[in-house]
């Protein structure tokens, strides 16, 4: 068990800076997802934390011990692979017990250990069967054990989950918690899934182009996204961006989206928004989950407008409606029971409560 | 009689429809239409390889003017002869040794080309496969004047550090060592190529995954290195023990068996006495020698492998 910090860490390939100087600091027994679209950097991050991959800059500690030039071996990590990376020609106990039997461990704590994971893990019915005999799902499952008995200071997930089918990456996630919360080892674990990042994480770090964009605690990210990538990245289906200006009417505060749409800003968000220039280009941030059809007693900050839609999606337990402002494409989630249909007009509210304001230019939450 | 006539016609036709089912029906089985697809090569085979096999079987028990039958009369003759057991020792010795050579050589350039980067491998490659592209009667002939006793360049640059001259192909350990050393010349090439392809096949993972499991440099090619590449060693091992058993033109241009017989195997040997010696029946018998020897070495290293076959 140990903390892993990250000081101005760089990776450079020839030219290219595949990690552009990144902190960060994972204390004692925490889950980190860094998480991310592909060829942010997230993937090599993992890989020099595990010694996979030199530093071109900066220091990486693992339990205040800085590890820049140490060997894989010598870090005390384990790490779980994409592709499981189980040695084909060993049996499940074999595979599991590889790294204690390099390190010449008593036969009989091999056994206890491999025993206690397999349990743990419910692959004892699997422990003689080579890998190939051996489903996704199992595979995954031997990859964790092999990781598990190991005991180490930090546990490595490079994506895990992304060559399992999309029911049991559910179930695996699950494994994954649980086998976190009985065995509480530091853990950073990488994936390009949101929603992976969001369930597992006691915090997330988002990644883009080789930088941090932003860390946070799964809720943060989401209600306080720092920046147009993370309110982009975080949430299925995506926060919505519709071009707007500040302007004051009648000694109130107005966001005007297009010539004949504007809505009323709260009190609160009025107070906050006072002070940006009204000429400045800027981006209304709202979640689809605050796009929802117009209910017939106004509730403060809930702003209704007409509009007609474009296409709708019923999902079941709601319906995913998009209509277009000034030709950008909006999404809304509304009651399946609200008469939504394609080509039909609709009368929905936008819950100004829960909106952002963003800098067009620079990006930047406001 | 008309009618009888029209019966037998009838029945005629209803044995041949009935052959026509039978026939359909054989060709359904899988089997049956496999068995004919491949009956071209079968043929191909029996004609290029069992008829020959079995007339050698069949001239081996014939006596030197080949008249008469003798039985097993030139294998009872070949087993009181000296040079037979010094043959048989020598291409034991020979086959063995440049094999487990050539694998060894072959290994380990194929881990230096493995660890080129990828842009300049294609040029090592190539260039590391040429002693195996060029005729080894050629290429055996410039051995021969490299191993020449007095004017060769081997000798005349050991003469720069008071060694020599060596006598390469003189004394029968040099000519022994000498034999060998040009077959590893030209075999472990194919021993590298071979072992390139499988490093290339081993998962990068593997690696990273025993690296971080604590395994170091030599941990790493014991414990998944050669666990994957098993197959492969044991059919190359297998099919370059069968070549070299069967070498000819290496011994034959560079020694050819001399001195004294000292670096005769059974290809060279079976040459001198069956066409050299004009006793094509004892010629015959020499060859028959390598079948059961390198019968139970296929049989022991392709057992294996089957063994392991599904495991990969």
């Amino acid at each position: 068990m140990a903390d892993v910090s990250l000081r101005k860490v760089v990776k450079r390939y020839d030219e290219v800076e595949a990690v552009r100087g990144i902190d960060l600091d994972i204390a004692d027994h925490e889950f980190v997802v860094l998480v991310g679209p592909s060829g942010c950097g997230k993937s090599t991050t993992l890989r020099m934390i595990a010694g996979l991959e030199d530093i071109s800059d900066g220091d990486i500690m693992i339990g205040g011990d800085v590890v820049n030039d140490v060997p894989p071996k010598d870090r005390d990590i384990a790490m779980v692979f994409q592709n499981y990376a189980l040695y084909p020609h060993m049996t499940v106990a074999e595979n599991m017990s590889f790294g204690l039997r390099l390190k010449h461990y008593p036969k009989a704590e091999i056994k206890s250990r491999v025993t206690e994971a397999a349990r743990m893990l419910d692959i004892t019915d699997l422990i003689d069967r080579k890998p190939k005999q051996l489903s996704g799902g199992q595979r995954q499952r031997v990859a964790m054990g092999r990781a598990i008995v190991r005991n180490p200071k930090v546990f490595l997930f490079d994506e895990p989950l992304s060559n399992l089918d999309a029911k049991l990456r559910v179930q695996m996630r699950i494994e994954i918690k649980k086998v976190h919360q009985k065995v509480r080892t530091t853990t950073v674990y990488v994936t390009h899934d949101q929603v992976e990042a969001m369930t597992l994480a006691d915090r997330v770090v988002v990644m883009n182009h080789g930088k941090i964009e932003q860390i946070g605690t799964p809720n943060e990210l989401y209600h306080k996204p720092a920046t147009r990538f993370v309110a982009s990245f975080i949430g299925s289906p995506a926060m919505n961006f519709v071009p707007c200006r500040l302007e004051d009417v009648g000694g109130k505060l107005n966001v005007r989206l297009t010539d004949r749409l504007a809505f009323a800003l709260p009190p609160a968000r009025a107070a906050r928004y006072q002070a940006l220039s009204r000429t400045d280009r800027l981006l209304l941030g709202i979640r689809p989950e605050h796009v929802m059809e117009a209910r017939p007693h106004a509730e403060p900050g809930v702003e209704p407008f007409d509009t007609v839609l474009d296409v709708t999606e019923p999902m079941g337990m709601e319906t995913l409606v998009y209509f277009t402002l000034e030709g950008t494409q909006v999404c809304g989630r509304v009651n399946p029971n609200a008469g939504a249909q394609d080509g039909s007009p609709l009368r929905l509210a936008v819950d100004l409560n829960n909106m952002h304001l963003l800098n067009e230019v620079t990006g930047a939450v406001l | 009689m008309v009618d009888v006539a029209f019966q037998s016609n009838r029945a005629a036709a209803a044995q041949t429809g009935r052959r026509r089912v039978g026939l359909r029906n054989a060709l359904r089985r899988k089997s049956m239409s496999a068995f004919l697809m491949t009956l071209p090569l079968i043929l191909l085979i029996a004609v290029l390889v069992i008829y020959p096999a079995l007339y050698s079987l069949h001239l081996a028990t014939l006596n030197k003017a080949m008249t008469k039958f003798v039985g097993l009369g030139n294998f009872e003759f070949l087993f009181k002869r000296e040079t037979f057991w010094l043959v048989v020792k020598q291409s034991c010795i020979f086959a063995i040794s440049a094999v487990v050579f050539k694998a060894l050589i072959g290994f380990i350039v194929a881990h230096f080309v493995h660890n080129v980067p990828a842009n300049k491998q294609r040029k090592w490659r190539g260039m590391l496969l040429v002693p195996w592209v060029i005729p080894p009667a050629m290429s055996t002939l410039a051995w021969l004047w490299l191993f020449d006793p007095s004017y060769s360049a081997f000798n005349y640059t050991l003469s720069f550090f008071g060694i020599g001259p060596i006598p390469w192909t003189g004394d029968a350990m040099w000519a022994r060592f000498s034999v060998i050393l040009v077959n590893v010349w030209y075999g472990a090439p194919f021993f590298m190529i071979m072992y390139l392809a499988a490093l290339k096949s081993v998962p990068e993972q593997l690696y990273e995954a025993a690296a971080i499991d604590g395994a170091n440099w030599w941990q790493r090619i014991w414990y998944v290195t050669l666990p994957m590449m098993r197959n492969i060693i044991a059919i190359t091992t297998l099919f370059s023990l069968i070549v070299t058993f069967a070498n000819f033109d290496i011994v034959r241009i560079l020694t050819a068996g001399g001195p004294l017989d000292h670096t005769h195997i059974f290809a060279t040997w079976a040459f001198r006495v069956g066409i050299e010696g004009s006793d094509i029946p004892l010629g015959a018998s020499v060859s028959l020698f390598m079948v059961p020897i390198l019968a139970i070495a296929a049989i022991f290293i392709l057992r294996d492998i089957t063994k392991r076959g599904n495991e990969a």
